[in-house]
């Protein structure tokens, strides 16, 4: 029978909101100012959690204080180096949105958003069978990688381990303490960044 | 007494250039016997777009290195001259030259139909100055007469927020924006945004990161300007590619002027010879929603 490990759940910070002397926000410099501040409060904040980013004070944020923004703290999230601390976005205006979007696909970021309603959804774009793979990690807190394989069961095991390591990698799955099967190997256990 | 007459009666991207290549050669031909006095003629000029606005104000700032006075004579037609001060061209033109002449009324006053009037880019604040009178002043218009919504607006701020830190960020100089909106006679609607420079040029911007640039001929620098990722700073340089992105999704034209060579980007890319002349010289051009394409 397969030990079910005690997954410790992300715990959610208290929001960093963005904001700064106004509510315009435009250039590499202010965008790299904006970027020291987040991931220094990143850098504090425990491990093992999620760090509510908040836009709610933004009017309009340019392309480029966006990319300088979001491409650092992403890619210093991905690297590893802030271990398992992430970010997950909210209180977006379509206008800081369609900004943060285009940074996204251009550099081939995701990132975990909150919508209106409370829902966990990614902003920039991943493939449909990544997608599901998330989408089905929010809704049962977590997985394995046979959990996958009931919903795709025409995928190898290889391949539905390749999407959970890639999702993992995208930081987006945080992969938590190693189950046992009766078998005796090992098994990661997902759980979804939102 | 020099003098450098303009006798297109349309000044625009198109017809600028030649204004440029005789500044140049005022400011940059020998001197006889000391710097004299020059009057800029614009008596026969009809119609500027807000491309040939920062032109100008380009040229008067080349022609004042060499010339220790510089007059404008200005445009006869009262109309030209109700926009030349509606656009705030006297204000912005006084540290370079001196208006010979009458414009009529007092300068601007109140809310103009101009989307933005000549305006001052020199650090991260003035850019922010722009936006947020874009927002809040201008939105109306866009919303109404172009027929833009949020995300229009958001990306018409953006191209302008682009263009305008570009010359923060890279020229080494300070410059001047400038927007107006047309309605062509089938009713097509757009709008043009001027921006420009006296700064080191694309070529120079891009040498400090890549050595090879100085090699490169300018056509070469506009175009890897273009470019993702070519920009003086590492793993940057996607301003003039967001601009280049945006304008094709509005069904628009982007004009790049640089060193000796001109870009113009409607659908595919034309590349156009130049004057050689000084900084960095752009025409941005969007269409309104749910209009015929422009011919």
């Amino acid at each position: 029978m397969m030990k079910i490990p005690h997954i410790t759940g992300l715990k959610r910070q208290k929001p960093h909101a963005v904001a700064g002397r106004t509510d315009l926000f435009n250039g590499r410099r202010e965008g790299h100012e904006l970027a020291d501040r987040l991931l220094e409060r990143l850098a504090a904040s425990e491990p093992d959690s999620i760090l509510p980013v908040e836009f709610g004070k933004v009017r309009f944020m340019d392309f480029s204080c966006a990319d300088e923004l979001m491409t650092r703290v992403l890619r210093r999230i991905r690297s590893g180096e802030l271990g398992t601390r992430f970010i997950l976005l909210q209180d977006m205006s379509p206008s800081v949105e369609e900004n943060l979007a285009a940074v996204f696909a251009i550099r081939d970021l995701v990132c975990p958003k909150l919508t209106k309603r409370g829902k966990s959804e990614l902003l920039g774009k991943i493939g449909p069978e990544l997608a599901e793979t998330y989408q089905l990690a929010v809704r049962k807190g977590t997985i394995t990688a046979r959990d996958v394989m009931a919903i795709a069961p025409d995928v190898g095991i290889s391949a539905i381990s390749n999407r959970l390591a890639k999702l993992h990698t995208m930081g987006l799955l945080v992969r938590s303490k190693e189950g046992v099967r009766a078998s005796g190997g090992r098994q990661f256990v997902y759980q979804a960044v939102c | 007494m020099k003098t450098l007459r303009v006798g297109f009666p349309n000044l625009t991207a198109v017809t600028m250039d030649p204004v440029f290549a005789e500044a140049a050669a005022l400011v940059e031909g020998p001197v006889n016997g000391g710097a004299e006095e020059l009057r800029l003629i614009l008596e026969d000029v009809k119609f500027i777009d807000p491309y040939g606005l920062v032109g100008l104000w380009c040229v008067l700032r080349y022609l004042k290195r060499r010339h220790p006075a510089v007059a404008v004579i200005p445009p006869t037609d009262p109309e030209l001259q109700g926009y030349l001060r509606r656009m705030n061209f006297p204000a912005l033109s006084s540290t370079a030259a001196v208006l010979d002449g009458n414009i009529g009324g007092r300068g601007p006053s109140g809310p103009s139909g101009v989307l933005l009037e000549l305006s001052p880019i020199e650090q991260q604040a003035d850019v922010e100055k722009v936006i947020r009178n874009m927002l809040d002043r201008v939105r109306r218009i866009l919303e109404g007469e172009l027929g833009y919504g949020e995300r229009d607006v958001t990306a018409f701020c953006t191209v302008l927020a682009e263009a305008c830190t570009n010359i923060c960020d890279h020229s080494a100089d300070r410059g001047v924006v400038a927007a107006q909106r047309y309605t062509q006679r089938g009713g097509t609607r757009y709008v043009v945004v001027g921006v420009a420079d006296l700064g080191i040029g694309i070529r120079q911007s891009l040498a400090t990161r890549y050595r090879q640039a100085e090699r490169w001929s300018h056509i070469q620098a506009i175009i890897n300007a273009l470019q993702k990722e070519y920009s003086r700073h590492p793993e940057r340089g996607l301003g003039l590619f967001m601009v280049s992105k945006i304008v094709g999704a509005y069904r628009g034209s982007l004009h790049i002027r640089s060193g000796d060579a001109r870009l113009y980007l409607r659908h595919r890319a034309q590349r156009l010879t130049a004057a050689p002349f000084p900084g960095t010289q752009l025409a941005i051009s969007l269409s309104a929603r749910g209009t015929q394409e422009r011919s």
